[in-house]
């Protein structure tokens, strides 16, 4: 049975992620809505809003009725955070 | 959370661009500068990288059957008001002759009662596209190529600054599964152009097939089937 035991030798791929790869990404996702749960909430939503639905400082500046420089100071302080929460 | 130092103004830039809030002048601006400054190229990957697993648990829900049709029947190609109109006015033509109007009523009734005729618009090829990226140190794109088979057309944008090597020009190739290059044109740089394809190359431009970008004397390789100088850019057409 030589043949039989090098076929189990075999590494064949499944073409799925591995086990190893899903708890990386598991974990990354904890992470990342954990560190942006700790934003405040204006801030969160506002960084979903346009990463989710594609907007422009501009549309969310109309959406929200608030200056675009105010909205852009909240997006780029809040990316701020999120790479810090995310680095430690 | 402590108060975090603030993003450096190439850093927020590039995160700005990963997130997806920059205008589209300011996109191709970034895209530009991903071309020219890998570091800046890397802040931009870092960021996605950052970012991505927002989408993670996201879970696909399927459309309800009644909307698919809704959709389908609000598509001008499926709309009738045209012919409900038209028979509007042949009702009211026809309103003196009793027979007449008795006979096109059955008409109305008939052409009512029978259901909408949707259209099944056949899918007309399979939209590609390709990143075509640097071949030395780190990979940046450098061109980005789509195929709409709808217009039977490649088009191609170039990444590179204007006025960086006026002696020479980008030449694109596309390589089918035989290996063989067959050259597709010239790329401005900066630029975006629509190449229509010709019949001949339309089996060419398959998913996985090659396009490579050469640097050439002005008005392309003077070799009919390869390029004569080196291939700056690699990519392969995937569906999109």
């Amino acid at each position: 049975m030589a043949y039989a035991d090098q076929v189990e030798d075999l590494d064949i791929p499944d073409g799925g992620v591995s086990a190893e790869a899903l708890l990386v990404t598991a974990g990354e996702e904890r992470r990342l809505h954990h560190c942006l749960s700790e934003l405040d909430d204006r801030t969160e939503k506002v960084i979903r809003t346009a990463f989710f639905e594609g907007v422009t400082y501009e549309a969310l500046a109309r959406r929200m009725d608030t200056p675009l420089g105010t909205v852009k100071s909240w997006v780029r302080r809040g990316l701020a955070k999120l790479k810090g929460c995310l680095a430690t | 959370m402590s108060e975090a130092p603030e993003l450096t103004e190439s850093e927020a830039f590039a995160a700005e661009h990963a997130l997806g809030v920059l205008t589209s002048a300011e996109r191709r601006q970034a895209e530009a500068r991903m071309a020219a400054d890998t570091d800046f190229a890397a802040q931009v990957e870092a960021w996605r990288e950052r970012l991505e697993p927002m989408t993670d648990n996201l879970v696909a829900i399927p459309a309800p059957h009644a909307l698919w049709l809704r959709i389908e029947r609000s598509l001008g190609a499926n709309d009738n008001s045209a012919s409900v109109k038209g028979l509007r006015f042949w009702r009211g033509a026809t309103a003196s002759s009793l027979a007449l109007a008795a006979a096109s009523i059955a008409a109305a009734v008939m052409l009512g009662n029978r259901p909408p005729v949707l259209v099944h618009t056949p899918p007309a090829g399979q939209l590609l596209d390709a990143s075509l990226v640097s071949q030395t140190g780190a990979p940046v794109p450098l061109f980005v190529a789509a195929y709409d088979p709808t217009r039977k057309a490649l088009i191609v944008t170039s990444l590179v600054t204007p006025g960086n090597d006026p002696a020479h020009v980008h030449e694109l190739w596309v390589i089918p599964a035989d290996g063989k290059p067959r050259p597709l044109g010239i790329l401005a740089p900066g630029k975006t152009v629509a190449m229509p394809m010709p019949e001949s190359l339309l089996s060419s431009l398959a998913a996985g097939s090659a396009l490579a970008v050469s640097v050439e004397p002005p008005g392309g390789s003077p070799k009919v089937d390869a390029p004569s100088g080196p291939i700056t850019a690699v990519g392969k057409l995937a569906k999109i």
